[in-house]
């Protein structure tokens, strides 16, 4: 059963959902982290499903919206990538009171994923990491930001821009109209900076790193991400799920589960913290 | 002031997040009603954004998750118009009356507009449909996008046919590979919307249902973007006749530089504050409550 409730942090008001493990429970329980954007509401489903997946498994959840997210305060832009980490340790800090957790894992997808390895950073009491498809160089989400742009200008019939003239007004004007928001110049030199493998030096608890099949360039830079934890004395496994993309319009009008990534991930989550027998 | 809560409708329990003005009650409450799949929030926060203005202007909103969709249970909504069941929408009712309006709004964007048309039919405590962006016959481009009707084909023909003297279009087209697969892509459902034998010879059931709201004594807003071209056509070969500008209780938005989603921040705001602007016309009483906080 979900319980929905607004919890404060630094001044604001921010939302989230627990949902209670049943029995018998392991617990432990797993913070999930939000992608950027737009990519919030695409994957909605996915992540209010694999909540409800969990919690049938024996693990309590927290799902949580960032300032500028769903049910929370403000609006996109008014957040950097640094309060995004900074709340993400306000939702561990709250799943730990408001679920009794003896552990709490977090759990990201796409640029959430990177929130979650990076507060992982910052917390040793976080005991393990779920990563889905986490951003893991900065320059390359940019460029794929600034073409979603590109296209939606394309399809309102918009005055055509190119990459370049995008940047030249996040410059000029500190900020640029993205997805019902801004994305914002100080926004989008930290999304710029991510360079998740020399950013991870700390974590040492077990790490899963997941990608899918068609996202086949990903490969090189998880295995690359998983060499910098195993580097820092995390265990970490990376698990290629056959799905498709999952975090697209029409894979959200489709209702696509990633399935196989949900199988992969429990699958993982009870090898390290099974239930009491 | 707003509140997540849970409600029973038609043998579901819902979620819901109620929106209560500063003053306490208010004798008008807007549901809003799932974009098709998305939760509650709706298209890039649109449902959030027109819900906190308009509590700020004295309504109580309630934004619903229908059977499925975000917070509440139940399968997944198919891919289609009518995935959303209206029966469903009455608990909802239910609740903002219990919670002391008297007045019910339903809203709702592309999908949640024609299950907010169609609960409207079903429930004579409902007396105002706003409507943004209903698909009258064919899908949202690029979402449903199997097949376009003979209007939407028209339409697109019309608008297309402003654009080909623009250099920059053609430079577009030359110069980007995505432009010119998106241009074979509807060229293709417009030729075959047009090639039909016998185009759009049934009345679609929606245009029925539409037409009788629009025959009602309920007020009706229509909001369309003005890029949003097959929808817009549609409606306007279709339920077009049916507005009658004389009648203030019904209302023909065109928004500049609008899509199916107000993406713009422009167009956004625009559909939201002349909705909360006939809204506040249409039912005055809603932002001067006669009711007190509980």
């Amino acid at each position: 059963m979900s319980d929905p409730f607004f919890f404060e942090h630094d001044g604001t008001r921010l939302f989230g959902v627990t949902a209670a493990a049943e029995a018998p429970a392991t617990g432990t329980v797993v913070v999930l982290c939000h992608p950027y954007a737009e990519e919030k509401q695409l994957t909605d489903r996915v992540l209010v499903r694999f909540a409800r997946h969990l919690a049938a498994a024996g693990y309590g959840t927290l799902r949580f919206d960032c300032l500028g997210y769903g049910e929370s305060a403000g609006h996109l832009g008014d957040g950097r990538l640094d309060t995004q980490v900074s709340e993400a340790l306000a939702a561990v800090a709250v799943a730990r009171e408001r679920l009794a957790a003896a552990r709490v894992v977090l759990l990201g997808l796409r640029l959430g994923g990177t929130v979650a390895a990076l507060a992982a950073e910052r917390d040793s009491g976080v005991a393990g990491l779920v990563l889905w498809s986490p951003v893991l160089a900065g320059r390359t989400y940019v460029r794929e930001l600034l073409r979603k742009k590109l296209a939606a200008q394309l399809a309102l019939q918009d005055g055509t821009s190119t990459r370049e003239e995008l940047i030249e007004i996040i410059r000029r004007e500190g900020r640029l109209e993205f997805e019902g928001g801004f994305l914002t110049a100080p926004m989008f030199d930290d999304l710029s900076a991510i360079d998740l493998s020399r950013q991870v030096t700390r974590f040492a608890g077990p790490v899963q790193v997941a990608t899918i099949r068609q996202r086949s360039e990903n490969y090189g830079p998880s295995e690359m991400l998983a060499t910098a934890y195993r580097t820092a004395g995390a265990t970490c496994d990376v698990a290629i799920a056959g799905d498709r993309e999952y975090w697209d319009v029409k894979s959200m009008f489709d209702g696509v589960f990633p399935e196989e990534l949900f199988a992969a991930s429990l699958e993982w989550m009870r090898g390290h913290w099974p239930r009491a027998s | 002031m707003e509140r997540p809560l849970f409600f029973p409708s038609n043998g579901h329990r819902l979620f819901g997040i109620l929106h209560r003005p500063e003053t306490g009650r208010s004798s008008t409450a807007i549901v809003f009603l799932n974009a098709g799949p998305q939760n509650h929030t709706g298209p890039q926060r649109i449902y959030v954004e027109a819900a906190r203005r308009f509590t700020a202007g004295g309504f109580t909103c309630l934004r619903v998750d229908l059977p499925g969709v975000g917070e509440s249970e139940g399968p997944f909504p198919e891919n289609n118009l009518d995935c959303h069941d209206p029966a469903n929408v009455r608990g909802a009712v239910d609740l903002v009356l219990a919670e002391g309006a008297e007045t019910v709004v339903l809203l709702g964007l592309c999908v949640g507009a024609r299950v907010a048309a169609r609960a409207a039919l079903l429930d004579p405590r409902v007396q105002t449909v706003v409507s943004w962006s209903a698909p009258i016959i064919s899908g949202a481009p690029d979402i449903i996008a199997e097949a376009i009707s003979h209007a939407a084909a028209r339409g697109q023909i019309r608008h297309w046919s402003k654009r080909l003297l623009q250099p920059s279009r053609w430079m577009r087209y030359a110069t980007s590979h995505e432009a010119r697969a998106e241009a074979v892509v509807k060229v293709r459902h417009v030729a075959a919307a047009l090639l039909q034998r016998s185009p759009d010879q049934t009345v679609p059931r929606f245009v029925t249902e539409m037409g009788k709201l629009l025959g009602s004594s309920r007020g009706v807003f229509v909001a369309y973007g003005e890029r949003d071209i097959g929808p817009r056509a549609e409606f306007e070969d279709h339920l077009g006749s049916l507005l009658h500008p004389e009648r203030p209780d019904r209302h023909l938005l065109l928004v500049p530089g609008g899509d199916h989603t107000y993406a713009a921040l422009a167009a956004r705001d625009r559909v939201i504050e002349e909705t909360l602007a006939w809204l506040s016309r249409r039912h005055p009483g809603g932002s001067t409550s006669s009711y007190t906080a509980a």
